[in-house]
């Protein structure tokens, strides 16, 4: 069976933990997050006839004075940048992510993620911040992890991105 | 000339050449030639080959397994084409291989029963088997653990980028479903190690421990290699882990280069780590010393010995004291023992017992003795000892306190006192005790039996029964209180009574006579009957009319009724409400309800209604009070009309009616308001007209309005963007508000914008939008609100309305 690395990065609070959670069913505790800065799950999804088996790292969320770890991203096949579709502030974020992973490990399937589209009324992303993150040429699906709403969809399409590069 | 002269000078340097160099000129055409021709080239590799493969094979194993595909691929060819030659050249080796792989099993096999049979019958064996009861693990499990040094459980090939599993080996399998996972999070606890403490690129974790359990780590260049193991394992063994690595890394190395997440490849590598998967066990335990066994037999029997000795004295006290249990039985009067024997470790007692005698049990427990060694057979006999047949005749005759019976030879003399039946039963019965041939009564004096005088004293009716048990004195039935009271009175002239039970039921007191009226009357769930000290039964509650005239019919029947009040039953709300409905007849704008007897009224009537309703209701039955809240009826929309009619408003202007006051709203020239307040006063029911909210402007302003009105700005698709059709509109828009501007420069504007889109943050970009559409037009002050919102934010069919207020900046 074909195996891929991907990890879910983002500001911390942006709903990636609860993303995972509504893909997979969680071996190990999320205590690992809080001690470790990462949580590690699996999935297989099939694409076609190909069985992948997803080796899913949730990376501790990204804070002012608590940068991501570069080295929990090596390997990894593809990565979901997850946004907070009710804070316009994590889209910088996003794109401080994004660009130390193209500088630390070079350009690599991506996704964005405008969570918590569940939330319309709170909603705070403006159509000006959003094609600031078309530069990067990545699709984007706008996602609740409370409804399930593309969840699954995201991570078919990665799995797509990574075995149909 | 000179031409000749040339040719010469070159012959004979050709010449000159050929006297020095003629030997070298042939070395390097010959080494030509081996170069160019591959026919010499496998010539002379051929005469090496042997020597540079033996010399290769001596400094390490990689031409080995360059060699390895091509010989396996060889091997597969030449088996599929014909096994015969391989079959024959491997017997020689085969054979001897399969026997010494059978004596090999046999041996280990014996070797196990060996472990086996010392472990079970060992202290030690007996100790781990303790061990394995206390603790619910397998025997197996515990004889391991106490044996083991160490033992590899499971090996995991990791890649060392990805932390992705390339292939995973355990002893058992089945218990580790998830070796991906654990793969990947040793892999994230090694990156989190190394970014702690900064350690350099190469370094990396040796080992993880956690008790008996340890993680040993070994890396290599693209692969990491970690291996579970529980005990000790030693230092070899790390040797032996770099060792596979380089191989793995060396025979896998493309692979690895190209890895991209297909673990098919690796699969092979379970050949490199299955010799990995070792255990070390516990030398044999060492033998106990061949004297201990003969101490140990020494003792055993001189604690038999011991014990036999203290056994037999105990036999002999225990016999002791059945003996002296089986005289005790003997000297009893009433009891003959025939036989005592012991068999079996029970004793075994036969003989006589008459059942008036002393229990043998009760006996047995004043000892020591255990009554589970008893065997009791005592056969049942009557003693005809004097004492025994006085004992009979009194268990049997049961006389009272006041006779004493005496035995004169084969008679029973009766004396003193008896009521004359018992006395005639005592002649019945006590002929037929053994010892008594008959009895003898002259000394006794009759006197009445107890019931005779009690019916003699209460003098009871028929429906009383009477039930005398020895002293106590039960009465039961029906009875007036008079007959109960005086019986209770009686009863106590009757010495002999001592307890008396009265189970009688007055059949004239009020409890008696309610259940009798609840019995006759069957009333409904909302009557509630009750009964005074006088007898008089009222009844209250909700009742139809039928249930009140049979009521009233039944009641004569009940016995002990004085009276009977039915005043305080009404009939239902329902039935009055609709008697009331029927004699009204309401219009449907009036509400009719009742309560505690008030017939409420509320809605709308004419006057006339009204009027009648309030003679009418409290002269109907079950209504004591009539609360009419019925408003005067007025047809606002005709009045409405008739002032629209009067006042012939234009289009620009709205009318609205309320509470006998009219309002206008809306644009309209100073002619048309003077000459509408002029004219209200002869619309009917109209005695106020109010015109603050209508605006005085003129002709002109009004139909720039009605042109602002009719303008509908649509964005039909879900992209912000400000079409020129749009354009054109919001450009309209503005002249016409320019317009208006010159006639009013406080006027207030409005028109309608009609979205179909879905998410609110794209409708925000619309609305900015529009205003910075506005802008470029000149008008800086603007707002908009919504007016009407039909969509669901999740539903893009859905459209979505607002209205575009479009102020002025003047003051």
């Amino acid at each position: 069976m074909i195996q891929k690395k991907i990890c879910i990065l983002g500001a911390a609070g942006v709903g990636k933990t609860s993303l995972t959670a509504q893909f997979v069913y969680s071996k190990f505790s999320e205590k690992y997050l809080s001690t470790m800065g990462v949580k590690i799950d699996k999935k297989v999804v099939k694409i076609d006839n190909t069985s992948v088996n997803l080796m899913i790292w949730d990376i501790h969320g990204e804070e002012k004075y608590k940068k991501i770890t570069s080295s929990y991203v090596r390997g990894s096949a593809g990565i979901f940048t997850v946004i907070d579709g009710t804070r316009s502030e994590t889209i910088q974020t996003a794109h401080g992510i994004l660009e130390r992973v193209h500088s630390d490990i070079g350009k690599i399937p991506n996704i964005f993620l405008l969570n918590k589209s569940d939330l319309s009324d709170a909603w705070d992303i403006n159509e000006q911040a959003l094609a600031a993150l078309k530069k990067y040429g990545d699709p984007m699906y706008t996602t609740s992890a409370k409804t399930g709403e593309h969840v699954d969809l995201s991570f078919q399409q990665l799995t797509k991105m990574l075995i149909n590069p | 000339m000179s031409n000749n002269t040339s040719q010469q000078h070159e012959a004979a340097m050709q010449a000159l050449r050929r006297l020095l160099f003629e030997q070298e000129t042939t070395r390097i055409d010959r080494l030509e030639e081996l170069l160019n021709n591959q026919e010499l080239h496998a010539q002379e590799i051929a005469k090496i080959l042997a020597e540079a493969v033996q010399i290769r094979s001596h400094s390490d194993n990689k031409l080995g397994q360059a060699l390895t595909p091509a010989v396996e691929e060889a091997l597969k060819n030449s088996i599929a084409r014909n096994p015969q030659p391989l079959s024959d050249a491997l017997f020689p080796v085969m054979g001897p291989a399969i026997r010494k792989a059978i004596q090999s099993s046999i041996a280990s096999m014996l070797q196990s029963m060996n472990q086996t049979l010392e472990h079970s019958f060992s202290a030690q064996g007996l100790r781990w088997r303790w061990d394995a009861i206390s603790t619910g693990k397998p025997f197996a499990e515990i004889v391991l653990l106490n044996t083991l040094n160490y033992r590899v459980e499971q090996i995991f090939l990791i890649h060392k980028e990805t932390g992705l599993l390339l292939k995973h080996i355990a002893l058992d399998p089945s218990h580790y479903e998830d070796a991906d996972i654990v793969s990947s999070m040793l892999t994230a606890v090694q990156d989190f190690i190394h970014d702690s403490f900064s350690s350099s690129e190469n370094q990396g974790i040796e080992s993880l421990r956690m008790g008996d359990l340890q993680v040993l780590i070994e890396q290599g260049p693209d692969v990491v290699l970690a291996l579970v193991c529980r005990g000790n394992p030693p230092l070899s063994l790390r040797e032996t882990m770099q060792a596979t690595i380089e191989d793995i890394q060396h025979e896998f190395h493309e692979s690895l280069q190209n890895f991209d997440g297909d673990t098919q490849a690796f699969e092979v590598t379970e050949l490199n780590l299955s010799p990995l998967l070792v255990a070390d066990y516990q030398a044999k335990i060492k033998k106990s010393s061949p004297l201990k066994p003969l101490m140990l037999l020494g003792a055993m029997i001189t604690a038999i010995i011991a014990w036999v000795v203290w056994d037999y004295k105990q036999q002999a006290d225990i016999v002791a004291q059945w003996q002296s249990y089986v005289q005790q039985l003997s000297d009893e009067p009433g009891i003959v023992i025939t036989q005592f024997q012991q068999h079996s470790g029970k004793y075994m007692i036969t003989g006589l017992r008459d059942p008036l005698s002393h229990d043998p049990i009760r006996i047995l427990e004043k000892t020591s003795l255990p009554q589970a060694q008893l065997k009791l057979d005592l056969q049942p006999y009557l003693s005809l000892e004097p004492p025994f047949i006085l004992k009979r005749a009194a268990h049997i005759l049961n006389p009272p306190q006041s006779i004493l019976l005496s035995l004169q030879g084969e008679a029973l003399l009766l004396s003193g006192n008896a009521p004359k039946d018992w006395v005639n039963k005592a002649l019945e019965k006590a002929p037929l005790i053994a010892g008594i041939s008959h009895v003898d009564t002259s000394n006794v004096s009759a006197e009445p039996s107890l019931l005779e005088r009690i019916l003699a004293v209460l003098k009871p009716d028929s429906s009383i029964q009477i039930k005398l048990d020895g002293d106590t004195l039960t009465l039961s039935g029906e009875s007036s209180s008079a007959w109960e009271k005086q019986a209770q009175k009686n009863i106590h002239s009757i010495p002999q009574i001592k307890q008396y039970q009265n189970n009688i039921t007055l059949i004239d007191s009020p409890d008696y006579v309610l259940k009798q009226a609840h019995k006759a009357l069957r009333p409904p769930k909302s009557i509630r009957l009750r009964i005074t000290s006088n007898m008089e039964l009222i009844a209250q509650g909700i009742a139809t009319e039928t249930w009140i005239k049979q009521a009233k019919q039944k009641v004569k029947s009940i016995t002990y009724i004085s009276a009977y009040d039915d005043k305080s039953i009404s009939l239902p709300d329902d039935i009055i409400l609709q008697r009331a409905i029927e004699a009204l007849q309401p219009a449907e704008t009036v509400q009719l309800s009742l309560s505690n007897n008030t017939l409420l009224a509320t809605g709308e009537a004419k006057q006339g209604w009204i009027d009648a309703a309030n003679n009418q209701a409290i002269q109907l039955e079950g209504i004591d009070r009539f609360d009419n809240q019925v408003a005067t009826w007025i047809d606002e929309a005709a009045i409405l009309a008739a002032a629209i009619q009067r006042l012939q408003p234009p289009s620009s202007v709205r009318l609205s009616f309320s509470n006998g006051a009219l309002f206008a709203a809306g644009f309209a020239t100073g002619a048309w308001i003077s000459q509408a307040q002029a004219q209200f006063g002869l619309v009917d029911g109209v005695h106020s007209f109010y015109t603050s909210k209508l605006k005085n402007t003129t002709e002109e302003w009004i139909n720039i309005q009605k042109d602002i009105n009719s303008i509908s700005i649509t964005f039909p698709n879900t992209i912000a963007k400000v079409s020129p059709s749009i354009q054109e509109s919001i450009a309209l828009l503005a002249s016409l508000f320019e317009q208006a501007q010159t006639i009013e420069s406080n006027s207030q504007l409005l028109t309608k914008v009609l979205y179909s889109n879905t998410a609110s943050f794209i409708t925000s970009l619309r609305l900015k939008a529009i205003q910075k559409e506005l802008t470029t037009h000149g008008i800086t002050k603007q707002k908009l609100k919504v007016i009407s919102h039909k969509a669901d934010t999740h539903d893009i069919s859905q459209v979505i309305h607002f209205a575009l207020e479009v102020g002025s900046n003047k003051p």
